[in-house]
């Protein structure tokens, strides 16, 4: 078994992460194309990267794509946007079994190849994407749109961050507005294309057993001369962490919709430099099925059934959020403030710093063990801006003390409190207290 | 009481190479073991054949079936956690393991995972698991927790049309009732209901403990023979409605708010049992991938219709006394999406399925069960999945390879049924 870790910049705005272990049976390849944020341009982005996801010139029939991969023992072809710091990341991954799985075939060469098309040789005939898929596309988007409230919860989570973070890029609804979705055209995406390939810092993560060789070949070679040849004029990144300030005032947003629940999201804000140490006040508070919020605001106060806490590393904000019964939310957001503010004093046993120390390293350790945590994990240490492996978070995270601890959460500032409650009994629009 | 030998059997896997055990062990309570020695993590999970549809049953002691209160199968989960001088969550944080426990239909799971003191963690569900401990006190104050997490799930679109779905198939199963039960039924649950729950479902012949990654199978043998408590047969019986082959109601329609409508259209099957439920749910599983999967006229059909922007999502779902296929989705017309289906499938009772992607759906079965392997958790879940079906991973593995093209077209002709049709829309 060995493990294998590596970073290189074969060109300017090219990043090329090994993170490889052969005791696994599958290999995975991500290529993420990392842009700043922009509320002009996500939406074009998002419909751009779902319209590559469709089909590419080698296989220009979403039907065909599919049945390919089915056939290629049911590889799986992902494409992905999202949100790190200011930045836009969109992409795609393959993610197959090794070959020597594979009864003599060699399919990750072969998958290679094709996420290289669906990259570099989209179907743009006569200079348009197809005109049914962008069709269906573009239908999508507007759907996704529509249904951003269905899932109460991640909406909720959403407008927090959107009320936290106004202002700055992070808070750039993805998806736009059904009016501009509505006016979307194919010549636009064919354009935003252009000019991905142009601007984007790419990144590229090779992760699983790493034992396909020539697929990695094929790719790196393919995107160093890519991007040797283009004239990139863009941040060389070397992390997309960007904390934001908290206001004055912590603000306070409710909201209604129809639901049996009220859904209570507190955003705070932290300026702390001692990543492992707030890492560790966050465990205590709200990381674990032992945590000060666990323990009292469920177990205690049968107040919710979930009051967790974590960190929005990128923001360097601490979310807690919670699910609790309408004309219970000011008896939990008190209970909430009330336990950050013993932390913060110091009312912790040792035994429990302990306890959240051998919680979090514990999940660092098994951070080995899984290919998809493996990428996640350097591909966060990269939006931090520095290359530690889980072994060494684990060392920074032993040593932190309880006076750093309370150091950390002391820099803790409420910013946002968002409520969104069920509408029966709730008042309309938004009420500052 | 007289116990049985502890005998090991060990299952092999020719093509992949991989192996496991499942341990007999005299306590009653069957083992499966899956030592991975090149993982840190490892997986375990103690699960009780016993869900939430059992809530009318019989033992030794008693002298009729009794009835017990929806959700409390779930609730005796949720309990079970509280030992008489503290939390199993605290006694976890001391060993390092991060614990959980899941309810669902049929069985209840109690599982951990850990990368160090795994004896240790062991020990705690071992034990806990076989120490109930309910008073009036604990129970009243899970009230308000069961409470909000009823509210929470029925906050949540996607499960709210499914289990719509249930209630419109079923009229007498239990399948039909929410896992968690409703805020009503839980609030007649007691300390004693509980208790007669516990014993009756809690029987190391009725249980089994599933674990994966990095552990030593004679030193896990030791730590069962320690703690594993042997008990009597309580010669348990489950009584199951009756239920009509004919759908409940046609039609579900629910407001709650939602952007786009979702729908899940459900076919009422007959139920099957044992070994020929699993190759039954296989070859529904094939037919449809065959019928409705990315690759086919009507995926496509339904796309350029702008009817499924989210895709469409199918599946099988069976279990002891019911199984129903459903297919799920957003739709601005989820009446359209149905009937497109029903076209479907009759044009594959005429025509035929595209019998070569058959053929590459199996290639996928199998490269989908390598990467399975590659994860711990995955491999104590499968084991645990494979034996409640009376199978293994490995003979579950030959079984879908196994599946023939006339099996599919017997799903196809026997489960699309349109008079066993429902469908549940939430607005």
């Amino acid at each position: 078994m060995s493990f294998n870790l590596g970073r290189e910049r074969p060109a300017k705005g090219l990043l090329i992460m090994h993170n490889e272990n052969d005791k696994f049976r599958s290999e995975s390849i991500v290529v993420r194309l990392i842009t700043p944020l922009d509320e002009k341009t996500s939406q074009r982005l998002v419909a751009l990267n779902m319209l590559m996801g469709e089909s590419n010139s080698l296989y220009p029939d979403k039907q065909q794509f599919s049945r390919r991969l089915t056939g290629l023992y049911g590889a799986i072809f992902n494409r992905f946007c999202y949100t790190s710091g200011d930045c836009l990341v969109s992409g795609f991954s393959i993610i197959s079994i090794a070959d020597r799985f594979a009864k003599g075939e060699q399919v990750t060469s072969e998958l290679a190849k094709i996420l290289l098309c669906s990259i570099f040789e989209p179907d743009i005939g006569d200079g348009r994407f197809n005109e049914v898929y962008f069709e269906n596309i573009r239908h999508d988007v507007i759907s996704k749109i529509k249904s951003l409230k269905a899932n109460r919860h991640s909406y909720a989570v959403k407008r927090a961050a959107e009320v936290a973070f106004e202002g700055e890029p992070a808070a750039v609804n993805l998806l736009g507005t059904i009016e501009d979705a509505e006016a979307l055209t194919n010549e636009q995406l064919v354009e935003s294309y252009h000019k991905l390939m142009d601007t984007a810092f790419v990144s590229i993560s090779f992760c699983g057993g790493g034992t396909n060789k020539e697929a990695q070949k094929l790719v790196t070679e393919r995107f160093t001369e890519f991007c040797n040849s283009r004239d990139y004029t863009g941040i060389e990144y070397e992390k997309t962490a960007s904390p934001s300030a908290p206001k004055a005032e912590p603000r306070y947003v409710t909201e209604q919709l129809e639901q049996s629940q009220s859904k209570l999201v507190m955003i705070f804000k932290s300026d702390c430099k001692n990543e492992f140490a707030l890492k560790m006040g966050v465990m205590l508070y709200g990381g674990t099925a032992f945590s000060k919020l666990f323990m009292n605001v469920r177990e205690k106060m049968s107040l919710c059934y979930y009051c967790q806490a974590s960190i929005m590393g990128t923001k360097g904000g601490v979310m807690v959020d919670s699910g609790v019964g309408h004309g219970n939310e000011e008896k939990a957001r008190n209970e909430i403030l009330r336990q950050l503010e013993l932390l913060k004093q110091g009312d912790f046993t040792d035994e429990e710093l302990e306890d959240a120390k051998r919680s979090y390293t514990g999940s660092l350790r098994s951070v080995y063990d899984f290919a998809d945590d493996l990428n996640a994990w350097f591909f966060r240490r990269f939006e931090q801006g520095d290359m530690l492996t889980p072994n060494d978070a684990a060392e920074l995270a032993n040593a932190v003390t309880r006076e750093e601890v309370m150091e950390a959460l002391s820099t803790m500032k409420l910013d946002t409190v968002y409520v969104c409650e069920p509408t029966e009994t709730a008042e309309e629009g938004e009420n500052a207290e | 009481m007289s116990l049985r030998e502890t005998t090991i059997e060990t299952l092999k896997n020719e093509a992949t190479g991989d192996s496991y055990k499942i341990v007999r062990h005299k306590s009653g309570l069957d083992l499966l073991l899956y030592p991975m020695q090149d993982y840190m993590f490892t997986s375990a999970m103690f699960a009780a054949d016993y869900g939430s549809i059992n809530n009318c049953f019989k033992t030794a002691e008693d002298d009729d079936f009794v009835t017990v209160p929806d959700g409390i199968a779930h609730y005796l989960e949720h309990k079970l956690f509280e030992n008489e001088d503290c939390g199993v969550f605290e006694l976890y944080a001391k060993s390092g393991a991060d614990g959980n426990a899941m309810t669902g239909f049929e069985n209840t799971i109690y599982l951990f995972s850990c990368t160090e003191n795994f004896y240790d963690s062991l020990r705690i569900l071992l034990d806990f698991v076989q120490k109930p401990y309910f008073t009036q006190e604990n129970v009243d104050k899970e009230q308000g927790i069961i409470g909000q997490e009823i509210r929470m799930t029925m906050d949540i679109p996607r499960r709210r049309v499914f289990f719509n779905l249930l209630t419109a198939l079923y009229s007498k199963h239990p399948v039909r009732l929410d896992i968690a039960g409703t805020e009503e039924s839980i609030a007649e649950i007691t300390p004693e209901l509980l208790y007669k729950c516990y014993y009756a479902f809690y029987d190391l012949h009725n249980m089994v403990l599933s674990v994966a990654g990095n552990f030593d199978v004679d030193k896990l043998i030791e730590v069962c023979d320690e703690l594993l408590k042997p008990c009597e047969d309580k010669k348990l019986e489950i009584l199951l409605p009756d239920e009509p082959a004919e759908v409940a109601q046609k039609r579900i329609e629910e407001k709650v708010g939602v952007g786009v409508p979702l729908f899940s259209i459900g076919f009422k099957c007959r139920p099957f049992a044992g070994k020929e439920l699993v190759r039954k749910e296989l070859a529904a599983q094939y037919m449809l991938s065959l019928l409705a999967g990315v690759t086919t006229p009507l995926y496509k059909k339904l796309k350029e219709e702008h009817l499924i922007p989210s895709g469409l999502s199918k599946e099988t779902f069976d279990g002891k006394g019911f199984f129903a296929l459903t297919f799920s989705g957003e739709s601005d017309d989820p009446d359209r999406v149905a009937e497109l289906i029903l076209e479907a499938a009759e044009d594959a009772k005429k025509n035929g399925f595209d019998e070569e992607y058959f053929e590459l759906l199996k290639k996928s079965e199998y490269g989908d069960l390598v990467k399975n392997l590659d994860s711990p958790e995955n491999c104590a879940e499968m084991m645990l999945d494979c034996y409640f079906n009376g199978m293994d991973i490995f003979s579950n593995a030959e079984m879908i390879q196994s599946i023939t093209i006339d099996e599919v077209y017997e799903a196809l002709n026997e489960f699309i049924d349109s008079d066993k049709m429902s469908i549940s829309i939430v607005r």
